[in-house]
Parts: structure tokens; C-alpha cells; sequence
């Protein structure tokens, strides 16, 4: 019944919903759009910590011994527990100048102390792939998009609040009704919830795949990483909970403005 | 005990006291007539008896229940199961079929059954018109269906403000009938309304002036049946029904 209640309401007042559900979409979109990004940054090991110490580990010669690395110490380094791949720059009098080794992030400084041993002379060092300016485009970044879903979240929470108000006000007779033939403040509350929940749901998805979208592109073209698709993960969960916080909210505020409606006066007109 | 007591009934809007102390008693399956002019307090008394405004002081006890004494949920449920509303401007959700306005009350009471409200609306002669719109029915027809609606859950107790208020003479037929019927199947009905025509067909008729009960309209069959008490040293006017009519 309610929920035939709900979608003949949703039919009659479309238009209005549509705005709320814009504005949740917006807000979900920007709340997505910052959890895929930073999730993505995450990924390529691209957070600040990673700056400092990076994935990478770098064997040079050490000062004092050997001038280039034997061909067969890139064999011998990849075999390292914990190293996933081990990649070889020639130096200018043959042999390697140096091999870039790419570990697991917790056991750099083991892959680094087992590389001293195995390879006589060697130095290794972990090394921040990235470098300060991709460090502050990403920190940058991070915080223009933080700023967006903060502005977008308070519009959305200011138009839905304000729609919910309208709908009350508009509603009143309805409202005064249901609370006439026996309905609890409470479930009339819910019952207009209900009508802008269904809007939520539907901006909410709306606004995660533009979200996901946008964050993929801008991964992909600020800093080169490859994912630009949606990126099924717990980012998934950003939009969805934004637009239920958002509504959440305006429904503790319809349940304010429902449990000031007195059916005796709405009922007789005034 | 009777199933409706009001007991030294006052309600104050700021300085305006709209009702005054009135007594009034009904018994099961009594249709009775709340008459007076404009501002009276006639439609200040129903709201009173449905729980939807609370007196500045005395009692409504239906059926044994102390409405005055309940809190925010019993008055609630009292409404869910002892109430039936009538309204003058019907109050139909626009955009429900008949069928549909009459569940609506039935879902806040235990459960929504098409079958059962659809014989409500053949009760009342709407069974060619269930899944029309509020829009697309008259006057008289929408308050069959409010008069259905206000039925489907076998309420004790039916409140009637100005039902035939927005109808012509021929709908009003309708209506008063539908309300004798509701009197005859045990309801006790407290009907407000202008029309002398109408009252005369209730078992007893009060009237309100002023928020106080100042008539005597026919010799009461059954003692004292409704009064206005002012207090000791102020005056008393009593008025007592009739429990002819039946």
C-alpha cells in the first residue's frame, strides 16, 4: 500500500523530485568522483607516504667498488623473495649502471638488506617514484575535489531540506489527513522519506557512475594511470552513502515538520 | 456507563473559550445531532472527541477510554480503532482511486484488502466506480467514498462535520440515509451540522451556542442525556436529548 502510495505520489510530483534527486546526484557524483580518485592514487602507489619511500629500489655500485653490475646479478635480484620485477639500465662500459626493482611495499627494506647481501658492493636504497610536483598535483587535487563534494553536499542538504519543507507545507492537508485516521507522525514522516529515498536511490547510482567516469578520466589524464573505467570497489559505497546522509537529514527534518502539522486546523481549512 | 461521556468540557483558543464546560452523554448505537451557529464550538467539540486537539480542561471517555488522558501514540491507535471521520470537504488523496482512499485507512488499522474495501464501496453504491479518481467523481460520490473510508474498520464511533455541507438535495438523501444505516448496524454517530432537516433525523439533537449547550429540543427519553455547567455560583443551563427516534 505505502508503496503504492509512494510511486502514485512520485508520478504526480515528478518534477519536483527531480530537482532533489539532481542535486543528491550532484553531491554523489562529487563524493564518487573523490573516493575513485583517491582510490585510484592509492593503487599506483601515488599517496604521500610513497613519495618518501617508493616501491623502488635502486642498486647502484657501491663508491669504491665495482663499476657496473653483472648481467646475471638482474637474474639473481629477481629471484628475491618479495621482488616483483627487476629491470636493468646499461651502463656506458657494458655491464648495468644500475637495476630498478620493483618490491611489495612492506617488505622494501627487506628486499633492500637481502639485495646488499646477495649482490657484493651493492648499495640499496628505497626511492620515491614520484616526484614532489606529481606529489602536489595529487595532494591539489585531492583537496579541490574534497572542497566540491563539501560545497555539493551542503547545496544538495539545503535544496532537499527546502523541498522537503515545500513538499510538507504542500502536503499539509494529506499529511493532516493521515494523521486524522489513526497514522503516527512518525510514519507519515517516513511515508514522505520514502518518496524522496526512492529519488536518492536512483541519483545516487546516477551520480556514482558519473562520479566513477570522471574520477577514471582524471586519473588517466592528470597523471598517466591507466584505469579510466568505473572501478568496482569499495569507492562504490561513497555516492550511495552521501545521498542516504543527505536524505537521512531531510528526513529527521520532514519528521520535524510533520510533528507540527495539527490535523484539527489543516483539516478545517486554516 | 455510557459509551460517549463528555464531562465539564472546556477548550480556549487565547481569549476565545469555544467550548464551556459542556456535558454530554451517548449511548452505543445512538445517532446524536451537534447543532449551532457559525463559532459555536461544534466542530471544536468533534475534534475534541476524535483526539485531535487536546481540552484546556475536563473529559471525553469513550467506551470506558479517557481520550483527554492519552499520550501522542494511544490517541493514535484511538483514532486507528475507535474513530470514524466524516468530513464537509471530503479530504480524498487526489491522486488515489476510491478503492485505494478506503485502503489507505484499513493499511493504518491491520492490513489493506481490496475485497473489503471494494464491498465498502458497493455498501455505499460505488461498486462501478472503484478505480476512479476523487477528480473525476461528484460531490455526493466523494463523500460515499469518505463515508466508506470512514467505515471499513467497523469504528464504535462515526464524527460527522457537516457532511451534507458541500452537496445537493438529492446527494444529501444519500448521505443521511447512509448515516441512519450506520446508527442502525449499532454506530454511535455524533453528527455536526447546520441543517435542521438533517438533525431532525438523528435520535437527539444538542445545541451549541457560544461553546455552551443552551437548548432543550425534545423531551429527554433516558435522563440526563446533555448540559452546560458553569460552575456553582454561575449559571446553568441544561439541555437534555431526546432518545426518541428509533
Amino acid at each position: 500500500m505505502i508503496l503504492r502510495l509512494v510511486a502514485a505520489s512520485l508520478r504526480r510530483r515528478g518534477r519536483q523530485l527531480a530537482l532533489v534527486a539532481l542535486a543528491v546526484a550532484v553531491a554523489a557524483g562529487s563524493v564518487a568522483a573523490l573516493a575513485g580518485f583517491s582510490l585510484r592514487v592509492s593503487r599506483a602507489g601515488l599517496e604521500e607516504e610513497l613519495a618518501a619511500f617508493g616501491p623502488n629500489l635502486v642498486v647502484r655500485p657501491q663508491v669504491g667498488g665495482p663499476a657496473a653490475l653483472a648481467g646475471e646479478e638482474l637474474a639473481r635480484v629477481a629471484a628475491l623473495p618479495g621482488v616483483r620485477s627487476a629491470e636493468g639500465v646499461a651502463a656506458a662500459g657494458g655491464g648495468l649502471a644500475r637495476i630498478e626493482v620493483r618490491a611489495d611495499r612492506g617488505r622494501l627494506e627487506a628486499v633492500a638488506r637481502a639485495i646488499e647481501a646477495r649482490v657484493a658492493g651493492a648499495e640499496a636504497r628505497p626511492l620515491g617514484r614520484v616526484s614532489e610536483a606529481e606529489r602536489d598535483l595529487v595532494r591539489r587535487l585531492t583537496l579541490i575535489l574534497a572542497a566540491a563534494c563539501l560545497v555539493t553536499v551542503l547545496l544538495a542538504l539545503v535544496s532537499v531540506a527546502a523541498s522537503t519543507a515545500a513538499i510538507v507545507e504542500e502536503r499539509r492537508v494529506e499529511v493532516g489527513l493521515m494523521l486524522a485516521l489513526g497514522y503516527s507522525g512518525r510514519r507519515v514522516g517516513a511515508f514522505l522519506a520514502a518518496e524522496l529515498l526512492a529519488a536518492a536511490l536512483v541519483a545516487g547510482l546516477v551520480g556514482e557512475v558519473a562520479g566513477e567516469l570522471a574520477a577514471g578520466r582524471l586519473a588517466h589524464g592528470v597523471l598517466d594511470l591507466a584505469a579510466s573505467g568505473i572501478d568496482p570497489s569499495w569507492a562504490w559505497a561513497a555516492a550511495p552513502a552521501a545521498a542516504l546522509a543527505v536524505v537521512g537529514a531531510a528526513m529527521t527534518f520532514a519528521l520535524a515538520r510533520v510533528g507540527r502539522v495539527e490535523p484539527a486546523r489543516v483539516l478545517r481549512g486554516e | 456507563m455510557p459509551f460517549l461521556e463528555i464531562d465539564r468540557l472546556s477548550r480556549r483558543f487565547g481569549d476565545v473559550l469555544a467550548l464551556d464546560g459542556v456535558k454530554l452523554a451517548a449511548e452505543r448505537g445512538e445517532w446524536l445531532a451537534v447543532t449551532g451557529p457559525s463559532g459555536s464550538g461544534k466542530t471544536t467539540l468533534l475534534n475534541l472527541l476524535a483526539g485531535l486537539d487536546r481540552p484546556t480542561s475536563g473529559a471525553v471517555r469513550v467506551g470506558g477510554e479517557e481520550v483527554t488522558a492519552l499520550g501522542r501514540r494511544e490517541l493514535a491507535r484511538y483514532r486507528q480503532r475507535r474513530i470514524g471521520l466524516i468530513f464537509q470537504q471530503f479530504h480524498l488523496m487526489p491522486y488515489l482511486t476510491a478503492a485505494e482512499n478506503v485502503m489507505l485507512a484499513q493499511y493504518v488499522h491491520s492490513v489493506a484488502d481490496r475485497a473489503e474495501a471494494e464491498a465498502a464501496l458497493a455498501r455505499v453504491g460505488l461498486a462501478e466506480r472503484l478505480d476512479h479518481l476523487p477528480s473525476q467523481l461528484s460531490g455526493g460520490e466523494q463523500q460515499r467514498v469518505c463515508i466508506a473510508r470512514a467505515l471499513i474498520n467497523q469504528p464504535p464511533l462515526v464524527l460527522a462535520d457537516e457532511p451534507t455541507g458541500n452537496l445537493d438535495a438529492e446527494n444529501e438523501a444519500v448521505v443521511v440515509d447512509l448515516l441512519a444505516g450506520l446508527r442502525d448496524a449499532g454506530h454511535t454517530v455524533v453528527l455536526v451540522t447546520h441543517s435542521a432537516a438533517l438533525a431532525a433525523r438523528a435520535d437527539r439533537e444538542v445545541r451549541l451556542d457560544h461553546g455552551r449547550l443552551v437548548s432543550r429540543p425534545a423531551a429527554a427519553a433516558g435522563g440526563l442525556r446533555g448540559e452546560t455547567e458553569r460552575g456553582a455560583a454561575g449559571p446553568r443551563i441544561v439541555a437534555q436529548g431526546a432518545g426518541a427516534g428509533r
